[in-house]
């Protein structure tokens, strides 16, 4: 069984450069986008029983980091598509490369991608890539098995949740409500940072039509980006006049790290008197 | 001459701080180490930092040791004190003087954390005058060493399963300083209650005691007299990750004092616009850079197979003291919310005390700074 998970080597978080249209690489350090860290760590889980798992990234040099540190957390391969060809892609100009890199790899039983992006949050790569494979698509999968062949997955959306299977191969995309997060050991990233290799291939060398690629193959790009103002929003709590309005509040100014520990210790060896 | 991370060590760092803010809870008030916490902790191969990978440790250099401790005592002081002693002054000695047996014997349990390390110099009547212990292991002529005294202010003590004991051999004026293995589980070797510590309160620190406790001469450590050399190596690697200590606790004092500086408005404008407070500000992220040069530099000498004894001494001078003067100062720019036990920055300062105080007085420090000066006196140091 090969199962191809999907990596974006996103910033830690958002910054733009002077061009107010692009990431600001130079001074962010970048990771691996969090629901693809859940797609790798239930890529580890299914590979334990067996099996071969190779991360698959587009991106930049630095995306190289991010691969690496799928090989500290377990990956048997990693492959950056890294060339100029293919920069400023939107989603559609992501998945066609991807799609040829996981049929250069040699084909994949399962590909597993997180659902979504943090920092452009389309979602819109995980289908197009199941599309241009030409494999069945489970989205926003919540938890997943895999037996004879056919993965049952479950989805929770808008409140329901649903049951689908699929016969191998397949397409899925997961969100980080499946599991916790899964950290490469430090004994892990010396090995992968030391003499761990990740692969790298060009436009040229998935063969690539030059004119679905990059800029050229985009039929969306950015046109400017705006922040917007942070707006205050307040909260009502009605009083009730019982312990659990201090309680909503407590918890409110605790989920906000306003305030972070709910026991304040009482004194004990003073007490109140009154003369 | 490169001053900055590789991108191994970035990668290092940043995995064990999102580990350190997502798994050590912060409504834990003290930082208590909990069996759960150890357990994940261990999977990261924390208690395994510099172990070679033959023994299941991570294998790290001592720059990327000294980063993980920093990370994880900016959330916690308690776990980082923990990591720092189990790896540095417990691990490592017996990693350098251990014999092929000892190494297979200790290091694997060591490496994964099922074992915690514990180093056990100080005593009731002997703090920065080690020598002067009076802790004695005498041989019964039957293969064994019979080990009698107390040993006092043990960090783990309370969880440590592979305990370094320095105590003195031979006897009259050929008494030296040896260094055995005690296992906990012995007949004759007993705990004391936890002691109620200012900071570090999470840390299990207690009292050995050994009463007629029977050592096997196995596990005589380094050669019998050889303690004291022993004690002042180990001593030496541990000070790096005490300074890293120090660095992380002063960071999370400045991070503290940074957010709430730009929350908290008095005379119509965040603390952060006035200059009183950025002058605090600046004055602490400053000494806090300052301190982790100092910290990388002596572990970048010990990485490079030279003397650092000077610079360890410095690097932990040095950041404990800014780790005591930037939590004092968080505390200042807090108010009187900053005294509270509402807010961290109380516990910081607390858990910041300390490392003035341990694995060498700083007062000992400036001694083994001075005494290297005048060595080093008239000849050229490049």
């Amino acid at each position: 069984m090969r199962i191809v998970a999907c990596v974006k080597h996103v910033l830690r978080y958002m910054s733009y450069d002077s061009s107010g249209r692009r990431a600001d690489r130079a001074s962010v350090p970048g990771t691996i986008n969090s629901n693809d860290r859940v797609a790798i760590s239930r890529a580890l889980a299914l590979k334990s029983s067996g099996g071969e798992l190779v991360c698959l990234s587009m991106g930049p040099p630095a995306a190289e980091e991010s691969l690496l540190e799928t090989l500290a957390m377990g990956a048997d391969r990693a492959v950056l598509l890294c060339d100029r060809a293919l920069a400023e892609a939107d989603t559609l100009a992501t998945a066609y490369p991807l799609s040829l890199a996981v049929k250069k790899i040699g084909g994949a039983d399962l590909v597993i991608c997180g659902s979504r992006s943090s920092d452009s949050d389309t979602g819109h790569v995980a289908p197009q890539l199941a599309e241009m494979l030409d494999l069945p698509y489970l989205s926003y999968v919540t938890s997943f098995s895999v037996e004879e062949r056919v993965v049952r997955a479950e989805r929770t959306v808008d409140g329901f949740v649903e049951e689908i299977e699929a016969d191998l191969p397949a397409v899925l995309s997961v969100s980080h409500h499946i599991s916790e997060r899964d950290y490469p050991s430090l004994a892990g990233i010396n090995r992968a940072f030391s003499s761990g290799s990740v692969e790298k291939w060009s436009a040229a060398d998935i063969g690539a039509d030059p004119e679905r690629v990059g800029r050229k193959g985009s039929p969306t790009w950015v046109n400017r980006i705006i922040t917007p103002e942070k707006q205050r929003v307040a909260t009502i709590i009605e009083d009730d006049r019982t312990q659990e309005t201090a309680r909503r509040v407590l918890d409110f100014l605790k989920s906000r790290n306003i305030m972070i520990r709910d026991k304040v210790r009482a004194r004990r060896d003073v007490d109140t008197f009154e003369l | 001459m490169d001053l900055t991370y590789t991108a191994k060590q970035r990668k290092i760092k940043e995995t064990v701080r999102d580990f350190a803010e997502a798994e050590i809870s912060h409504e834990n008030e003290d930082g208590v180490l909990t069996k759960e916490l150890m357990a994940k902790m261990g999977r990261l191969s924390l208690f395994g930092l510099q172990i070679p990978e033959e023994y299941g440790g991570a294998a790290l250099d001592s720059v990327s040791a000294a980063l993980c401790v920093e990370e994880i005592s900016r959330v916690s002081a308690s776990a980082g004190l923990c990591v720092s002693v189990h790896n540095s002054v417990s691990a490592l000695p017996l990693l350098v003087h251990g014999t092929d047996a000892q190494k297979k014997k200790y290091l694997p349990d060591l490496a994964s954390g099922r074992t915690i390390g514990a180093f056990c110099l100080t005593e009731p009547n002997a703090g920065s005058d080690a020598s002067s212990i009076e802790t004695r292991a005498v041989r019964d002529g039957d293969g064994c060493f019979v080990l009698n005294g107390q040993k006092a202010y043990v960090t783990n003590g309370g969880i440590a399963g592979t305990c370094l004991i320095f105590a003195k051999t031979g006897a009259g004026a050929k008494a030296s300083m040896s260094v055995l293995i005690a296992e906990w589980g012995v007949k004759g070797f007993t705990r004391g209650a936890l002691e109620d510590m200012c900071g570090m309160r999470g840390n299990p620190v207690c009292s050995l005691f050994f009463s007629d406790a029977v050592i096997p001469e196995a596990n005589l450590l380094g050669k019998e007299g050889a303690g004291f050399r022993v004690a002042m190596t180990a001593l030496d690697a541990g000070r790096i990750g005490i300074g890293a200590q120090g660095v992380g606790i002063a960071q999370a004092a400045l991070d503290a004092a940074l957010k709430y500086s730009g929350e908290r408005v008095q005379f119509g404008k965040p603390l952060s616009a006035q200059q009183t407070i950025q002058n605090y500000l600046a004055d602490m992220a400053t000494n806090i850079e300052a301190s982790r040069m100092l910290v990388f530099r002596a572990a970048s000498l010990k990485d490079a197979g030279k003397p650092f004894t000077k610079q360890a001494a410095m690097a932990k001078y040095f950041a404990t003291k800014t780790a005591m003067e930037a939590t004092t100062l968080a505390i200042q720019v807090h108010g009187a919310y900053g005294y509270s036990k509402g807010y961290l920055v109380e516990r910081y300062f607390r858990d910041a005390k300390v490392t003035e105080i341990y694995e060498g007085a700083n007062e000992i420090q400036r001694l083994v700074i001075a005494r290297s000066l005048l060595e080093e006196q008239g000849r050229t140091c490049l």
